[in-house]
């Protein structure tokens, strides 16, 4: 009898638990469904790496079928940039931007839960093509008019565009959410240049998200609109075809720079402490990244050499681009000065930072020969775009997450991660990124198209293709270690103290993992790294760091902006099914919307 | 978004630059709803050169500028009438405050009605929104921004229906400075459309 | 707080303000009518230029009046400054490279 009772104590209490993380507004809890969850799509992406790679390991392979093969890489692509890197680094700002500034929230907590359910809605309508066998196959940038009704007449179009769209809505929100708290929330004395390089990147992110996103909602609005309302913004007989690319572009080259400038925080971070020396050239790098975004708006032709525009507009454009090669390479070189000299602790995440540099440089340079449009007209949709593109978002972006990862666990989870474990998913990922990767420069070279699903076997790309599908392979492989290290580490890690690497920010002055308000009593920041100032170069009183007691409130959770989400959703879902699931889901978020104004928030 | 930007915020709690995080969400959004507009506008003005010799209907046969001008002046007085009330508010007048924002989302209500009228009217001349790319990039250019007159009545019914139950006192005339903002954005926007699409002859 | 020492305008501003938007349009129409009866090319840019000036002029009326950028935060006018430029720039950039190229 007390068992039972106590078996469905156990059960109520699960429920409970299910709703708050359901209901949850902590920016904290928040931060880790978006970690979670973009570590799952890290998967479904690297899945459908492996077979794009499986397929093309052999000539003439018949494993897939090209439609097959299609949805494949377009997928991949799709899951890797919308589903698993921009919400990782999501879920860095959610759990270290307000630590990092000093604040015990976002400024809109319902908000940011909001951006996480649509983000997930999102990415399962873009996912569930699949179930369809509908996935889209029209590649990520989806060019008109291959993805006009006329040549993509099924279902598979539409989740492209309502996937993506409902997608941004998730990002402006989380944008719009994550200025306003940068902006406004910073603990006293935290002037704008005493800001964490991480938060400066992020803030610059945050800036390219409102700007760019625009433009790709409205393309996608007008392809929606084209596809299921007979409007002709892209037909080739009235409108313009070339449009499209234009819009996507002047979306998709900022959106490289939301991929890459978390990464670039991350590793502003990782490094100093690591180095146990300030960063080098902190104005620099601040204001190298300011120009790097207001550059970014200014180069979306450069993805368009090929199209035919003539030679003044492709010689601006190769001149803008170029010009972005001169902010990177200051970061670059403000990186290793700060390496130089320092008292260097080669943990993961140093390893990871540090392989981040060498490999973006990499993808880097390889982007400055593409800038000059001659050798565009060789490299354009070769293999060497791609080797290209992967060493900057996986050999940047993904090993500054990862490098993130390893140097936040311990704040995230109150656990170390198992050290020996790390330097194998290290070496085994650099090995295997770099098998996989480099290989395709040769591949593209030689002429090989991206995106075809076989090729003949006389053109001599037998042996690279062979040496990148092992490759992708060990870098499977490489990130099960990963997950089985978090596991384990999460389980049975070795207990972090509060500040467990030295560091130097506001974060590692507060419990691991965080209480639930952050501090005690909110932070008085009097120098830039304040938490390194205040251990080592304060004494007495001037030691007391901190402000005084206060009235600690924290917003309560609420479902309503799972549920507006979820009306959302739907209200996307019907674009591509039948239009009543719209309606539905419109009064869904109608209803939603007006519960929200109205809900108490206090 | 515009009604939950409304009341997501802590009103009274210290900020860093003392703004309140309503206000600085509204103007955020305002700088990225440029862009929006400006993809849209940027589509039209392209196409626009193309609209000249359609070969079928064209602007030159449909716009009909002395009815889109009286439209620009309703929705100009509109935002005439509502900063009038905003000023009604923050004296401490909340019943003025009522009838101008009314007044306001009457003046919307008109501009959408009339601006219906003229779709109802082009489509009865025989321009479908597929015909030829002046209906495309007419009625979607002009109806994004008809979503934004719409959302904002809503808001500012909202607003009068709040101050009804006394929810709205001068102490809280930031919320109505706020969907100000975006019923301004919302008549600045038109005042760029009236101009490059209405105005400006199509030869 | 900084709203507590802002700066409103009176309603004597906001009907001058308001009669000159009235004003600014009517001439934009009128010219539009006038430009109606020359129909030649320089008549016509002469308008397109007048028409942006007059545009601009209600454009900044607004903004700087209605919505108080005029009085607000350094920061809000910067914000939307670079919204618009963004804009701008891309919508000028386009318009130029599909005319000429």
């Amino acid at each position: 009898m007390a068992q039972a009772v106590a078996a469905r104590e156990e059960q109520l209490d699960r429920w409970a638990v299910i709703w708050d993380w359901i209901t949850t507004s902590d920016h904290k809890k928040i931060g880790l469904l978006y970690f979670w969850t973009s570590l799952a799509f890290f998967f479904v992406g690297g899945f459908l790496a492996l077979g794009v790679r499986s397929q093309l390991v052999v000539p003439n392979s018949a494993m897939m079928s090209p439609e097959v093969y299609n949805q494949f890489f377009t997928m991949h692509a799709l899951v890797m940039i919308f589903l698993a890197l921009m919400p990782m680094s999501a879920a860095f700002f959610n759990f270290i931007i307000p630590l990092q500034i000093g604040a015990r929230d976002v400024a809109f907590p319902r908000l940011n839960s909001f951006s996480y359910w649509v983000y997930l809605f999102g990415g399962l309508l873009l996912c569930s093509g699949f179930l369809f066998g509908a996935a889209p196959d029209i590649g990520w940038t989806g060019y008109t008019s291959l993805s006009s009704s006329q040549y993509t007449p099924g279902m598979s179009g539409d989740f492209y565009v309502m996937g993506l769209q409902v997608l941004g809505f998730s990002t402006v929100a989380a944008g719009l959410n994550f200025f306003v708290t940068i902006v406004n929330m910073r603990a006293p004395g935290m002037s704008l240049m005493r800001m964490p390089a991480f938060v400066w990147m992020s803030l610059v992110t945050f800036v390219l998200i409102l700007l760019a996103f625009p433009a790709l909602a409205i393309a996608l609005f007008a392809l929606m609109m084209d596809r299921n309302f007979d409007t002709v913004f892209f037909s080739a007989a009235d409108g313009s075809v070339v449009m499209w690319q234009h819009l996507f572009w002047i979306f998709g080259h900022p959106e490289v720079y939301i991929l890459i400038l978390p990464a670039f925080g991350i590793i502003s971070e990782v490094l100093p402490t690591f180095s146990r020396k300030p960063l080098f050239g902190y104005s620099f790098v601040v204001f190298s990244g300011i120009t790097i975004a207001f550059l970014g708006f200014g180069v979306w032709v450069h993805h368009m050499f090929t199209v035919g525009m003539g030679p003044i507009p492709n010689m601006v454009f190769a001149t803008t681009t170029m010009l972005i090669a001169i902010p990177t390479g200051v970061k670059i070189l403000n990186w290793l000065a700060t390496l130089w000299g320092g008292s260097i602790r080669l943990t993961t995440a140093m390893l990871f930072a540090v392989a981040f540099v060498g490999m973006f440089t990499i993808g880097g340079i390889s982007g400055v020969m593409h800038a000059a449009v001659p050798i565009d007209y060789w490299q354009h949709d070769t293999y060497f775009i791609v080797a290209h593109l992967h060493y900057v978002l996986f050999g940047g972006t993904m090993f500054g997450l990862i490098a993130g990862i390893y140097y936040w666990f311990p704040k995230m989870f109150g656990r170390y991660m198992n050290e020996a474990m790390g330097k194998w998913h290290f070496w085994l990922t650099l090995i295997g990124f770099n098998l996989t990767f480099f290989p395709m420069h040769f591949l593209g070279v030689d002429g090989m198209p991206r995106r075809i699903y076989t090729y003949p076997s006389d053109f001599g790309w037998e042996l690279w293709n062979l040496v990148a599908t092992i490759g992708a392979y060990l870098l499977g492989f490489a990130t099960l270690l990963l997950v089985i290290n978090l596991i384990k580490s999460i389980r049975a890690g070795q207990a972090a103290p509060n500040d467990p690497w030295d560091a130097r920010t506001l974060e590692w002055t507060t419990t691991s993992p965080p209480q639930k308000h952050n501090f005690d009593r909110t932070p008085q920041v009097r120098a830039r790294d304040d938490f390194w100032d205040q251990k080592y170069n304060r004494t007495g009183e001037d030691a007391e760091a901190e402000g005084p007691e206060e009235h600690i409130h924290l917003p309560p959770g609420s479902y309503i902006p799972l549920l507006v989400a979820f009306g959302l959703m739907l209200l996307g879902a019907g674009i591509i099914f039948t239009l009543w699931l719209s309606v539905i889901g419109g009064i869904i978020l109608t209803v939603g919307l007006f519960a929200w104004a109205f809900e108490p928030n206090d | 978004m515009a009604a939950a930007d409304q009341h997501s915020g802590h009103e009274g709690h210290h900020t860093t630059t003392g703004i309140s995080h309503n206000k600085l969400l509204m103007w955020s959004f305002l700088a990225s709803d440029c862009m929006f507009f400006g993809s849209l506008i940027m589509m039209y003005m392209v196409y626009r050169p193309e609209m000249t010799d359609l070969g079928g209907l064209g602007p030159n046969d449909l716009l009909d500028i002395p009815f889109s001008s009286l439209m620009t002046f309703v929705l100009l007085m509109s935002s005439l009438a509502f900063v009038l009330g905003l000023s009604s508010l923050q004296r401490g007048n909340e019943a003025g405050m009522r009838i101008w924002l009314t007044t306001t989302a009457l003046l919307g209500l008109l501009f959408l009605g009339g601006e219906s009228f003229e779709y109802m009217k082009f489509y009865g001349e025989g321009l479908s929104i597929g015909e030829n790319i002046f209906g495309t990039a007419y009625f979607v250019t002009t109806g994004f921004h008809k979503i934004h007159v719409g959302i904002g009545v809503i808001w500012l019914l909202g607003i009068v229906a709040m101050s009804y139950r006394g929810r709205v006192p001068k102490e809280r005339s930031e919320m109505v400075e706020i969907a100000g903002l975006y019923w301004h954005f919302v008549d600045i926007v038109w005042i760029v459309i009236f101009t490059f699409i209405f105005l400006v002859p199509y030869r | 707080m900084a709203e507590e020492h802002a700066h409103h305008p009176s309603d004597r501003t906001y009907l001058k303000v308001g009669s000159l938007l009235f004003i600014l349009t009517a001439v934009e129409i009128a010219l539009y009518f006038v430009e109606d009866a020359f129909e030649s090319e320089w008549s016509l840019y002469l308008l397109i230029a007048a028409l942006i000036i007059l545009s601009s002029f209600k454009f900044i009326l607004v903004v700087m009046y209605y919505m108080h950028l005029k009085w607000d935060d350094r920061m809000f006018s910067w914000f939307f400054l670079a919204g618009m430029f963004v804009a701008a720039a891309i919508i000028l950039a386009m318009m130029a490279m599909y005319r000429y190229y």
